[in-house]
């Protein structure tokens, strides 16, 4: 029933889902790929639009770099950490239709096995490849057995997950610090003190500028990764599972194999983020790997656009600076009392909580294929032709 | 002994309140297809209207507050799928788990906006009284609670075989084309399908705040282990619902009572985990449930 | 591609030059006259930051505790300020989330002097930050290991023993069970009881673990009543509170349920499970009555905003902006009213509330960030304003003098 979620490529920078439609129903069994076929088409800046946007954003990136604006700086690693998380739930949900209600069990794997490498003097970037593998794992126990489970069903087993993922942690008081939470140690990368300020050529370079740095180089690249993975036979098979699962078994397609998978790498990424948060943030409590974190996660990719890798990102973002964004505005506009000692309970606080639902509500409602779709919609109007006709797979 | 008489008694009440959430939650699902991760948290708005006409603000008799509430939840539900629910569904199952979740992410901000976030009594009549009976000691309120819920069931089942709307619904559940081609109005159907899981959500919400309990904007989320209570009744039969539902109340209450001596073998609060980890069971060994019919839901 | 080569180089290298021009450097520090000033001083100014939860889940006590801060230096500016110059304070509401916590606070340290957080995982997650950055962190719970971490207000473990203590002294042979939350604080109490039972030989006979957010605790006063207890101490916070008296009562199960620390305020009688509290309940309430007769309080309730209604906690933040105050007050004097230097003042200050608390010391150990060890002792009535008559006052039991905060 639904079409697929990929936006037009013309406007996207990493490129989302798989330009044509893959694996026809009715096609013989599947052939092996020439080499040069699996490489084709991995254009992600292919279109002209596409490239001003990566030219916008990395001169904007770097701008805010230049800034040393704390603030803000800090408020987009933080978002960019969850764009990784964000990526990893896309490809699970995004192609193979998973619904996920437990994804930031997996980011907490990530984030405590970090920490607890931390201790022992680990470096970091090690620390961050066991995070991954460890959180890969940990799909596995669950996987396999779970994902032959479908749609409501699969999503209410998830929200399992959350909830036994959470006690873990809460009961695993030696490596979590239990209820109370952790400290992590401060992380250095290739010799750099990822938590320190250093000075560089005479310039002051604080720890919330070296973390953007990282994480933007992390962010592009686990995008780049995975569109090109959603761009090769395998990726566009994961899509044809979740446009319609019969068909492609009938096709050939090993669906509950590829389902696994699937699961496996967007847990793989989730643990990154974890590794990432753990050594930015450098506090871990279990409470922030719980239902409402897998809910946020959700949100950020339904909102960016389900599908989309970019529009994962930028769902990540927006949802993680939506509190900061809502109380400058609300403040500015002088709408809402400061939270203070004597203001009412309706105040700037309580309506960034509102205003989180809102969003969300109001984006399904009015635009569910998220923003990515939305630019998808908007492109071919911009260009003057009329609306292009929805794209279906074969 | 004492113990576990009030274990048991506890436990029914909480299950009768998992049971009147899970059959508002079935109830949408099967009549309609729709779902409603919501429930939860519309049971919290509904201890809140409850609340609102009652002590909070009107003062009016607790009777005429509930009855209110009751009111304002079934518009309120009626609503919500004819401006929300209904367009979600037509896009997408993504669509509407998304966009339930963020209704009831909504609905507990408002509520905590609204209202802030001390506690609060519901004002209901029996407060704090208890009742001794050979012995053990049990609060009023959880007595009530279970006669409540079992004369409500009681009514509904016999109302869905009996009258006329109870059958149109029923018939609507298996095969909305047929029943419409028979002349069942679904979109009315709809709409009381909506409305009584409203109403259903204002009892649950009244129970759950009795005595020792209070209201608050989360008290949603304890609702969530309704959901591995309709799974366990089997997630398209309304008596597995209930029987589902009061099980999970039972045993999760009852294994919290004793669990005190193995919480370093299974982690602390272990009964916290248990409705989910019977749901994990049930997905894997049978997911029809204890009543449910065997469809295709496994891949 | 070739046609956005050239534009794309020029784009970069102007990027370039601009990005050389304007990173940002931290402020230094300036002497003025002899007094040296960093981020957050000027001429006429102080700023403190203030982190709190004032619309998430501990908004309950944040609230009114803020409310006392913003009052208290209300009244300070009014008189003066210090050193003629005036304190500005920032506050921010981070909900209770550890990432707002951390990103307000980065967004702010290079303009503040010093800061005062309330919230025990957020008050947590920025150690590691104000103490790399030397900026003196004023909390309601720990202190902890970093030295630039102080506390306000008696300790957990503190108020645990003394409160037990002064129960035990009254009934030697009471059988305690204890409920902890599965946090911070939890683990503070628990230190609490220990030390208790190191002095006087006491065998806890149950111990029982709770969610944070818990609102049922039959599981855990059943295991207490099982086991035997006829003193329950319960470690946990508001919601808990409720939870379990109400679960006492409702179970028929006549323990004594002693409260530590700040979980118990007025506004609680006001529930359902009021007249339980009044009759079963004992609380450490280690903080100035609403009707307690000194110059400090008679100065607090004037500066107070009339439309406030009475708690018992709002006078906490009351006496964390004296404290603060009295930071800075040391640190001008000692010439050196940098972030690092307000945090070396601190270290071997003596602040006086004018009578609202016993005059509080402060050293560098971990031992001896927390003011006093003595706490005081209430029982619950509805007769009073702030809903506790006192029952012992401040005093200090020898579990309470030995017991170690790390």
């Amino acid at each position: 029933m639904p079409e697929t979620a990929a936006a037009t490529p013309s406007t996207t920078v990493e490129g989302d889902g798989p330009a044509d439609a893959a694996s026809p129903a009715g096609a013989p069994a599947v052939r092996r790929l020439d080499p040069r076929e699996s490489r084709a088409h991995v254009t992600l800046l292919g279109t002209a639009g596409g490239k001003v946007a990566a030219l916008i954003t990395l001169v904007a990136a770097l701008g805010v770099l230049a800034s040393g604006q704390e603030r803000l700086l800090s408020v987009l690693n933080f978002g960019l950490i969850a764009a990784v998380a964000a990526i990893g739930l896309n490809l699970a949900m995004g192609t193979t239709g998973i619904m996920s209600l437990g994804h930031a069990v997996f980011v907490g794997f990530g984030a405590f096995t970090a920490a607890v490498l931390g201790d022992h003097g680990v470096p970091f970037l090690l620390a961050a490849v066991a995070a991954m593998v460890v959180a890969l794992l940990a799909s596995l126990t669950i996987g396999p057995l779970a994902l032959r489970l479908s749609g409501l069903y699969l999503a209410v087993g998830t929200i399992g997950i959350a909830y036994v993922g959470e006690h873990l942690f809460v009961n695993l008081r030696s490596l979590t610090g239990g209820g109370a939470g952790r400290i992590v140690e401060a992380p250095s990368l290739f010799g750099i003190e990822m938590s320190q300020s250093s000075v560089l050529a005479g310039r002051l370079v604080t720890s919330d500028m070296k973390w953007f740095a990282l994480l933007l180089v992390v962010v592009t690249l686990v995008g780049v990764c995975v569109a090109s993975l959603l761009r090769l036979r395998w990726g566009r098979a994961l899509v044809a599972i979740r446009d319609n699962e019969n068909s492609a078994a009938a096709a050939g397609i090993a669906v509950t194999r590829a389902r696994v998978t699937a699961f496996a790498l967007s847990a793989a990424l989730g643990g990154l983020s974890g590794a990432l948060l753990a050594g930015y943030l450098r506090f871990l409590n279990p409470e922030s790997f719980g239902l409402e974190q897998s809910i946020q996660f959700l949100a950020m990719v339904v909102i960016g656009g389900l599908g989309s890798v970019s529009g994962a990102v930028v769902g990540a973002v927006l949802i993680t600076a939506l509190p900061t964004i809502l109380t400058e505005v609300s403040l500015r506009l002088g709408l809402v009392e400061a939270a203070s000692g004597t203001s009412s309970s309706f105040n700037t606080g309580t309506l960034a909580l509102v205003a989180y639902g809102l969003v969300i509500v109001m984006v399904m409602a009015l635009a569910p294929r998220g923003i990515a779709g939305g630019l998808g919609r908007l492109a071919p109007l911009l260009r003057g032709r009329g609306p292009r006709a929805p794209r279906t797979s074969a | 002994m004492r113990d576990l008489v009030q274990l048991v008694v506890s436990g029914g009440a909480l299950g009768a309140v998992y049971a009147l959430v899970a059959v508002g939650f079935v109830l949408i699902y099967k009549s309609t297809g729709q779902l409603n991760f919501a429930q939860g948290d519309v049971m919290a708005m509904g201890a809140f209207l409850v609340y609102w006409f009652g002590p909070g603000r009107f003062e009016l008799p607790f009777g005429l507050a509930v009855a209110l509430a009751i009111l304002g939840a079934a518009v309120f539900m009626v609503f919500i799928q004819w401006a929300l629910v209904r367009h979600l569904a037509a896009h997408s199952h993504e669509a509407v788990l998304i966009g339930t979740l963020g209704l009831g992410i909504l609905i507990r901000a408002v509520l905590t906006a609204a209202f802030g976030t001390d506690k609060l009594g519901i004002g209901d009549p029996w407060g704090d009284s208890t009742l001794s009976v050979a012995g053990v000691t049990i609060t009023t309120s959880s007595i009530l609670a279970i006669l409540v819920t079992g004369m409500v069931i009681g009514a509904m089942a016999i109302w869905f075989r009996r009258s006329r709307t109870g059958v149109s619904i029923t018939a609507m559940s298996q095969d909305p084309v047929a029943a419409s081609a028979l002349g069942v109005n679904t979109r009315l159907m709809t709409a009381v399908v909506w409305a009584t899981a409203g109403a259903l959500a204002v009892l649950a919400g009244v129970f759950l705040a009795g005595y020792p309990r209070s209201i608050d904007p989360h008290m949603g989320l304890i609702a969530l282990a309704a959901f591995p209570g309709a799974v366990l009744g089997g997630f398209d039969s309304l008596n597995g619902a209930v029987v589902g539902a009061v099980s999970i109340g039972i045993i999760q209450t009852v294994i919290a009572g004793y669990e005190g001596p193995w919480s370093g073998v299974v982690g602390h609060n272990f009964h916290v985990i248990v409705p989910w980890l019977v749901l994990v069971v049930v997905l894997l060994v049978r997911p029809q449930g204890l009543f449910g019919t065997k469809r295709v839901i496994r891949a | 591609m070739h046609q956005l080569r050239r534009p794309l180089i020029a784009g970069l290298a102007a990027l370039a030059i601009a990005t050389s021009a304007c990173t940002a450097a931290p402020s230094d520090s300036s002497s003025d006259g002899g007094l040296a000033t960093g981020n957050g001083v000027t001429d006429d100014t102080i700023t403190v930051l203030s982190l709190t939860d004032l619309s998430g889940p501990a908004a309950s006590g944040g609230k009114p505790v803020q409310a006392g801060i913003e009052a208290y230096f209300d009244h300070l500016n009014e008189e003066g300020g210090i050193d003629g110059r005036t304190i500005e304070l920032k506050t921010v509401d981070h909900q209770y989330n550890p990432q707002l916590a951390v990103q307000s606070y980065q967004a702010d340290k290079n303009d503040i002097a010093a800061l005062i957080t309330y919230g025990t995982p957020t008050t947590d997650a920025i150690r590691p930050f104000t103490a790399d950055d030397q900026v003196l962190s004023l909390g309601f719970k720990g202190p902890y290991a970093e030295d630039n971490t102080f506390a306000q207000g008696t300790a957990f473990e503190v108020d645990t023993a003394n409160l037990l203590s002064h129960v035990l002294d009254e009934d030697p042979d009471a059988k305690v069970g204890v409920i902890y939350q599965a946090d911070a604080m939890g683990d503070a109490i628990l230190r609490g009881v220990e030390a208790v039972s190191e002095e006087t030989g006491l065998e806890v006979v149950a111990e029982a673990s709770a969610d944070a957010t818990a609102t049922d605790l039959t599981a855990q006063v059943t295991s207490m009543r099982k086991a035997g207890a006829d003193t329950v101490v319960l470690g946990v916070g508001p919601g808990g509170t409720i939870a379990g008296v109400g679960a006492a009562s409702a179970l028929g199960y006549d323990a004594k349920l002693l409260s530590p620390g700040t979980a118990y305020n007025r506004a609680l009688l006001d529930l359902p499970v009021g007249p339980a509290m009044e009759k079963n309940m004992t609380v450490s309430c280690s903080y100035p009555l609403w009707d307690d007769e000194s110059p400090g309080n008679a100065t607090f309730h004037e500066a107070l905003d009339p439309s406030v209604s009475p708690q018992g906690t709002i006078v906490l933040g009351w006496i964390a902006g004296q404290t603060i105050a009295g930071f800075i007050e040391q640190a001008i004097e000692d010439g050196d009213v940098t972030p690092a230097g307000i945090v070396k003042a601190a270290q071997q200050a003596t602040i006086s509330t004018d009578g609202l608390t016993p005059d509080m010391t402060y050293g560098k150990d971990i031992n001896d960030r927390t003011p006093f060890r003595e706490s005081r002792i209430c029982g619950v009535t509805k007769d009073e304003d702030d809903g506790v008559t006192l029952l012992a006052d401040w005093a200090e039991s020898p579990a309470a003098t030995n017991v170690s905060l790390d």
